[in-house]
């Protein structure tokens, strides 16, 4: 499974969506019009870190970086850059 | 036993069963999501709520009780002052503490039918340099006073949970920053099997109890 398909399995975990419906979503639409709260983006860094094998740096950590699929992608792809 | 292998992904999925009963877990921080989650996969038929020791003590509450504190939460002054208090007030400050342990405990047993307190697990070196107690010290002196209030109260050794899990990877600095949750994942896990475990175990012993009751009246 590449990067981005894990990345949409673990939002779609998080959500309680299907990986379509995750799929689906625009990558600039706000994720907490599709439910998106504190818990859920717990969950979603704990999946992330795990399935991904990395560990997010705290400053990195802001409401911004994860708002919505395309700010979630270019959060995590500055980490696989190096 | 406590399950360190299933991904997390497979924990998240689990939901509360439609009748699942509410714990209350008293504790200041919550422990939302990642103690909830494994909470259910150990046992959907719970789900938990917070309460801090003082909305516990202020509430009318009916619920199975879990106790999970810390020094930090408990005796804030004595966690932030600890190096810069006499022997004087550490040992007004730990008296305080003994006082709002006993009100707890007394509540929890005349309002839960299956209290649970994970005692307090510190780590921490004596202050050889004033000779004054350590975290550890003083949350082994409120543990000791703990045992010597409960009644009906299960007392789990946070201690022994840590050393399952390793000490280092128990407490998760990182995680209290990012997530005001002073344990790690596995931490959490290792939490909520014992939770889930206990409230289990309790759950059977008073049906048990109550069927006999019935069966042999009151006197039992």
């Amino acid at each position: 499974m590449n990067r981005k398909a894990i990345i949409i399995d673990c939002l779609a975990d998080a959500l309680a969506l299907t990986a379509e419906e995750t799929e689906n979503l625009p990558d600039d639409a706000s994720l907490s019009e599709y439910g998106m709260d504190s818990i859920h983006f717990i969950n979603m860094i704990v999946l992330l870190e795990e399935e991904l094998g990395m560990e997010f740096l705290d400053s990195d950590l802001l409401p911004d970086n994860f708002a919505s699929k395309q700010a979630i992608f270019d959060t995590i792809e500055k980490y696989f850059e190096k | 036993m406590i399950d360190f292998t299933i991904p997390y992904k497979e924990v998240i999925k689990i939901s509360p069963a439609k009748d699942a009963e509410e714990i209350v877990c008293i504790r200041k921080g919550s422990l939302e999501p990642i103690f909830d989650s494994y909470v259910r996969y150990y046992n959907p038929h719970l789900t938990v709520r917070y309460t801090d020791v003082h909305g516990y003590l202020a509430e009318d509450v009916h619920a199975p009780a879990v106790a999970i504190l810390t020094l930090r939460e408990i005796a804030p002054t004595l966690w932030e002052k600890l190096y810069t208090l006499d022997e004087a007030e550490i040992r007004a400050q730990v008296e305080n503490v003994k006082r709002l342990l006993t009100r707890l405990i007394e509540k929890m047993e005349r309002c839960s039918s299956r209290p649970v307190f994970f005692l307090l697990h510190e780590q921490g070196s004596a202050l050889l340099c004033r000779g004054l107690p350590s975290a550890g010290e003083i949350a082994a002196e409120l543990n000791a006073h703990v045992l010597s209030v409960v009644h009906s109260t299960q007392c789990i050794d946070t201690g022994e949970i840590a050393a399952q899990v390793g000490t280092q990877n128990f407490w998760d600095e990182h995680s209290l920053y990012r997530f005001g949750c002073p344990f790690s994942k596995e931490g959490c896990n290792a939490l909520a099997y014992y939770t889930a475990e206990t409230m289990k175990k309790k759950k059977r012993k008073s049906a048990s109890y109550a069927t006999a009751t019935a069966f042999f009246g009151a006197a039992f």
